[in-house]
Formats: structure tokens, C-alpha cells, sequence
């Protein structure tokens, strides 16, 4: 499996468990809460019996609320690093010419998708149940009415900034995939390739130039080109060191930006070794 | 210290004839920075107090963007081999379940004993231009050496 296939599977099981942002706050089952208001609204039972039942559910939904927050707050952190870091280096492997190859990125974005919509399904009914409270306050105690209110204002403010980060998201990976679309040959790693192939096969000992394969250390891939040769010829290193000088020597002649564009990885024949 | 140290160190480290892999690994760690480090002095920023502009991926954006032919030899040389470089330390430092072969050390050694042999003969590698620390408060300021102490 590829390194880019690799790093984008990570994010795929962060985003197939429950601790996501969108994941944690979905266990504070707002909509619930939304429900239970209605009933004590519909209820014909008698005021004192109204305030008692909303009292339980505000203490557990403060509880809740208390609980989850800074979960929400963490994880909104953590998945943007992860999300951000990933981004880069799709985006930076398109405009090298080397986009990444597989089904993995549109699977992100129908997560973010998903996620932006279930957000904003939250934010919907938390405003609902705050209107529902507001025209039966005077009902049940306005201390507790209050409250319950302050509440469902912190879930809001929970909500609205989740909305923005998935649709920021989002929108970003749609745009990455749009350029995708447009591959480039005239890509920087693209172009290297040719001229390193070029270079190589004057080499009586190379036998196949292979692919390229971005080792992701850090927020720039680092490409690497599989070198196929004879495998007397790995055992002699000073060789191959100065027959690389020459490689470089001549894509830098051809193009002197290019030059150490790619590192080369020499295997032998399969079956050699 | 200068850069050039830590070439040497790479190169004493792989002198024995069956030095310890962890040795080995150092000296491809060790070649990296010697590299790294020059190439910083190059573009004149400074580890220490920059690292928005030093860290390692900026470093090798940078020297990949720029052209060869307008770059001093030494600098020329470590572009062709920075991200060969990078990678192998990367391997010694992390890949710690990976094997990390003498020859991946002796590679990185030679090439960057490539770049130090391409600086010119009357460059001098720069000192770092952080400045000295302010003395703690309460601490005497050592006194002046005397001349010919």
C-alpha cells in the first residue's frame, strides 16, 4: 500500500470511531432533550409536577453539557491539525503532478460532508428547544428556564464553530479533488521524472526505471524513484555514487531547478536478491 | 560549533570496521545536520531563533525552488542531495524496526563530505547570530581575562 493511501486510511479510521468532534457531540442526543421539552410543554399535568420534571432534565443536560465541551473543544483541535496536515500534502502532491490515485479522498469529503450537515441539525434543533422554553417559561421557574436556556446557548456555541471547520474543510478537498481533475504533466515531479528517466536509462546496469513513491516525513513529500539494476552492481556503491553524480549532472544541464527533485532508491532485479 | 563538526563526527563514528548500528544511524543523523545546518548559514536563518523559517521542510522547499546555477557550488551540491539526505535520517531516527544498513550511512557521509568539499577555500562558515544571554539577576559578571592568561 502506498504511503499517500496509508496516511489518508489513518484519517479515515479517526473518522469511522467516535471520537470525532461531530461524534462526541452527538452523544449529548440534543434532539432528545428537544423531545422531552415538548412533552412537558404538551402536558396537561400541574405546574408543580411540569417543574420538577424539567428540573431533572436540565441537571442532566447541564451535566452533559459539562461533560462533553471540552472533549468537543480538544478533538476540534486535534482533527484540524490532522486534517490541515493532509491537506497540504494532497494538494502539494497535485501540483507536483503526482496526485494521489485512490478513492480515499472522496471518501474524506463525504465524511466532512455528513458532518457539516449533522452540525447543523444540532444547531437547528437547539434553537427549536430554545423557542419551545421561551413560550412556556413562565410555566415552570424561570431560574431554571434561564439556565436551560444558558445551556442550550453553550451547545450553540459549541456547534456553530463545528459547522465552519467541516464546511472549511469540506469546500478545501472539493477544491483539491476539482484540481486533481486537471492533472498536470507539466507538474514539477512530473517533469523530473522524465528528465531522471532519461538520465538513467543511459546506464547500462539500470534495467527498468520504476514508479515514484512520496515518503510523507513532514508537510513535504519527499519523492522517491525506484531504480531496477543488476544486482552486482548494488555491491558497488562508489560506482553507483559516481554514476548518480553524472544522472544529476545532467538534469541540472536540462533544467537547474529540478536537480535533486527526486531521491533514488536502487533494487536489484526481482528474484536477486 | 560549526557545521563541519558534525561531518567529522559522522565520519569518526563509521571509522571502526564493524561499528554498532546505532552508530551508524548516528552518522547518517549526523551527515544530515552537518548539511542542514550549512545550508541554513546559506539562506541566513538561524535554528535557534527562527524556526518558522528553518524548520526542516522550509529548508528543503526552499532549496528545491531555487536554481542551481545561481547558487554557490557547496550550495549547488547540497541540493542535489538534501532530500536524499533528509530521507535517510528520517529512516536512522524513526524506523527504529527497520534495519538501517552501513552503506545508507556511508552514502550520506559522502555526500556530505561533497558539499563541504565544494565550499571555497576562503569561506568562512558563520558564527550563529544569536546574541548572548542576559546575565541571571544576582550573578557577579565574570571578570575580563588577563592578557596572556
Amino acid at each position: 500500500m502506498l504511503q499517500g493511501d496509508r496516511m489518508m486510511d489513518d484519517m479515515l479510521n479517526w473518522t469511522a470511531s467516535n471520537r470525532t468532534p461531530v461524534g462526541v457531540l452527538s452523544q449529548l442526543n440534543i434532539e432528545q432533550y428537544d423531545q422531552t421539552i415538548a412533552d412537558i410543554k404538551r402536558r396537561q399535568a400541574a405546574s408543580a409536577a411540569k417543574k420538577e420534571q424539567f428540573q431533572k432534565i436540565l441537571r442532566e443536560f447541564e451535566a452533559a453539557t459539562e461533560r462533553f465541551a471540552p472533549e468537543v473543544l480538544k478533538l476540534i483541535e486535534i482533527e484540524r491539525e490532522r486534517l490541515m496536515r493532509r491537506l497540504r500534502v494532497v494538494c502539494r502532491m497535485i501540483e507536483d503532478g503526482l496526485p494521489l490515485r485512490s478513492e480515499r479522498p472522496s471518501q474524506l469529503t463525504d465524511y466532512l460532508r455528513r458532518s457539516e450537515a449533522k452540525t447543523r441539525e444540532m444547531l437547528a434543533v437547539a434553537g427549536r428547544a430554545k423557542r419551545k422554553i421561551s413560550s412556556f417559561k413562565r410555566k415552570v421557574d424561570a431560574k431554571d428556564a434561564k439556565a436551560f436556556l444558558n445551556a442550550l446557548t453553550r451547545v450553540e456555541q459549541l456547534a456553530q464553530p463545528l459547522v465552519e471547520h467541516y464546511h472549511y474543510f469540506n469546500e478545501q478537498f472539493k477544491h483539491c479533488m476539482n484540481e486533481q481533475a486537471r492533472v498536470r504533466d507539466d507538474g514539477r515531479i512530473a517533469r523530473a521524472y522524465k528528465l531522471y528517466k532519461n538520465a538513467l536509462e543511459q546506464n547500462a546496469s539500470v534495467k527498468l526505471v520504476g514508479a515514484i513513491e512520496p515518503e510523507l516525513t513532514d508537510a513535504v513529500p519527499i519523492y522517491v524513484l525506484h531504480v531496477i539494476v543488476d544486482e552486482r552492481y548494488l555491491s558497488d556503491r562508489a560506482k553507483i555514487r559516481e554514476d548518480e553524480r553524472k544522472v544529476h549532472a545532467f538534469v541540472e544541464e536540462q533544467d537547474s531547478t529540478l536537480v535533486g527533485a527526486l531521491v533514488l532508491h536502487y533494487e536489484p532485479v526481482a528474484g536477486a536478491a | 560549533m560549526q557545521p563541519r563538526a558534525l561531518l567529522q563526527l559522522a565520519k569518526r563514528l563509521l571509522d571502526p570496521p564493524d561499528p554498532p548500528e546505532e552508530d551508524i544511524r548516528c552518522a547518517a543523523h549526523s551527515a544530515y545536520y552537518a548539511v542542514y545546518h550549512l545550508v541554513c548559514q546559506h539562506f541566513k536563518v538561524d535554528p535557534q531563533v527562527d524556526w518558522d523559517a528553518a524548520n526542516h521542510w522550509e529548508v528543503r522547499t526552499r532549496l528545491s525552488a531555487a536554481d542551481a546555477r545561481n547558487l554557490p557550488r557547496h550550495i549547488a551540491e547540497a541540493k542535489r542531495f538534501f532530500n536524499s539526505l533528509h530521507l535517510y535520517r528520517v529512516k536512522a531516527d524513526y524506523h527504529l524496526n527497520v534495519p538501517f544498513p552501513r552503506e545508507g550511512a556511508e552514502d550520506a557521509v559522502a555526500w556530505a563530505e561533497g558539499v563541504f568539499a565544494r565550499m571555497p577555500a576562503d569561506k568562512k562558515e558563520v558564527k550563529p547570530t544569536t546574541p548572548e544571554p542576559p546575565p541571571v539577576p544576582g550573578e557577579q559578571p565574570s571578570a575580563p581575562a588577563r592578557p596572556g592568561s
